[in-house]
């Protein structure tokens, strides 16, 4: 019953959010549509939903242990119930985003596209797998570390300006990075799936660790 | 039954002891008022009692049992704390639409009742509210909660004299109605005296001493005369605090005057009269001060 209500301070606080991204993928599905003639539009529509799905879960996660546990820690201080909401929300969350993935995967299918043209031909049950397992780790591993850099503010600016720095000064070279291994790792799924598989796992099991043994310890100033 | 004990609370930040052996019994359906300088770290301590920071030392128990392992107990008590922080997007009806489901005993009709008289709509968002606004609204989420336990901190801080007086007007009608343990911080405690039924002082996270409102009656008053007149009768009798102006003597003096006294001094055309809470804190403070306690 506590889960549920703290769930229900998710939907609410969350809800605009999810209302604009699930937004923003409509306009890359059609955008995707209209420009259907061109190569390698199907290509960038799924790296687009890919990376923003990724970008959408990790910026989730640091909001859930900055604006969204002060809220709740000013209505109610009960530590564990948020821990154990803001875990199920991870899961939800990334259900969401799987549902929706697979949803313009399927309507991706439909668009008569030049096949050769795009690289996620080979999308199956691995890579499906594989990206909602990413999704659920970006979002636990954004908590846990928006946890830890709780008391070091300065650090956390230096640290997403330092990234935003790296990612102006590389720029092209960054996005093709991306690209790159994000088309690799989709490919590569059905090979590497154990590996993969194992890898997610440990990160996500230790951030839960993490947020396990500092939540319920925590002072809320 | 909701009866709060802190039992030798002990809280250290940054090496620095900030709450100091605190100890006392909040008992049920009382309202506790608790007054301190700015560097009485009030708010520390409301934090610790209500287990938002954990005692490095001491426990809190909650009918018996230690609040910080019954995460259940949570329920009964709802703290606003000087800043509360509610999620910027939020509408004023959803949030009370959510803080329903977070106490069990929400009064919806009454919130809606205190933000109509306060003119707030239901339909703003949080964080298009002014900040007096804001403030009152906390106040009155900390009364609708109905929780068993109640604690604000500095209630309605930014907001006017009349707001402060209505918002306390309906706090101790609501109390009436609805009895329950509220704890409070305050720097306006001539304010509300009239519903107060006990008065803490704090000073540096130590408190100093406790009383309730009926022995603060008793214990203190003014006494106010010509200078030569009046100092020439209170020899033997504690004096706290005086004031002088313009040959005027008015000394705070800690003793329940018997009638024989009280007719001595109306001999000598010496008045008596209440002292202000915040007076007799002011003039307590002096004396730690002057003795150098800590």
């Amino acid at each position: 019953m506590a889960t549920i209500r703290v769930l229900r301070l998710h939907f609410e606080a969350y809800r605009l959010y999810y209302g604009i991204f699930f937004l923003f993928t409509l306009i890359v599905f059609f955008v995707a549509t209209l420009f259907k003639p061109f190569e390698d539009t199907k290509t960038y529509a799924y790296l687009t939903l890919i990376f923003a799905s990724a970008v959408f879960s990790f910026s989730i996660g640091l909001t859930e242990y900055s604006s969204l546990f002060k809220t709740h820690n000013s209505i109610l201080i009960n530590r564990k119930s948020f821990l154990r909401a803001s875990l199920w929300m991870g899961l939800f969350h990334s259900l969401f985003l799987i549902v929706l993935f697979v949803g313009y995967a399927i309507g991706f299918h439909f668009l008569p596209m030049d096949p050769t043209s795009y690289a996620f031909q080979d999308l199956g049950l691995a890579a499906t797998i594989l990206y909602f397992l990413t999704l659920l780790t970006l979002y636990y591993l954004a908590c846990a570390l928006r946890l830890f850099l709780n008391h070091a503010k300065q650090f956390y600016r230096v640290f997403l300006l330092a990234g935003l720095g790296a990612f102006i000064w590389f720029g092209k070279e960054a996005i093709l990075f991306v690209q790159y291994y994000t088309i690799r790792a989709f490919s590569t799924a059905n090979d590497l799936f154990i590996p993969y598989l194992f890898l997610l796992i440990g990160i996500q099991l230790l951030s839960v660790i993490t947020l396990r043994l500092r939540v319920p310890k925590m002072d809320l100033i | 039954m909701s009866v709060l004990v802190c039992e030798n609370l002990t809280k250290t930040l940054r090496h620095n002891e900030v709450i100091r052996n605190f100890q006392y019994n909040f008992l049920e359906n009382q309202i506790y008022a608790i007054v301190g300088k700015s560097d009485s770290l009030k708010s520390e301590l409301l934090d610790v009692i209500t287990t938002k920071t954990k005692p490095n030392e001491g426990a809190i128990f909650l009918d018996g049992k230690l609040l910080y392992n019954h995460p259940s107990h949570f329920d009964r008590i709802c703290y606003i704390s000087k800043n509360p922080f509610y999620f910027k997007g939020l509408r004023i009806s959803k949030l009370f639409h959510m803080l329903s489901s977070f106490y069990p005993k929400w009064d919806n009709g009454y919130a809606y009742e205190l933000i109509s008289h306060f003119n707030i709509s239901s339909k703003v968002k949080y964080y298009q509210l002014s900040t007096s606004k804001q403030t009152i609204l906390h106040g009155i989420v900390g009364l609708a909660s109905r929780a068993n336990i109640t604690v604000f901190d500095n209630p309605l801080q930014y907001a006017d004299v009349k707001d402060r007086y209505d918002f306390f007007h309906f706090l101790y009608d609501h109390h009436q109605r609805y009895p329950r343990t509220l704890i409070l911080t305050t720097d306006y405690i001539d304010e509300i005296d009239h519903i107060v039924d006990q008065v803490l002082f704090l000073d540096k996270g130590k408190l100093f001493d406790a009383f309730t409102i009926d022995e603060i009656k008793d214990s203190f008053c003014y006494l106010s005369g010509k200078t030569e007149v009046l100092k020439s009768l209170i020899s033997g009798i504690k004096v706290i605090g005086y004031e002088e102006r313009e040959k005027v003597l008015t000394v705070c003096i800690r003793k329940k005057l018997k009638k024989d006294d009280i007719r001595k001094f109306q001999k000598y055309l010496i008045k008596i009269s209440e002292v202000p809470i915040q007076k007799i804190f002011i003039y307590l403070i002096q004396l730690r001060e002057k003795k150098g306690l800590q």
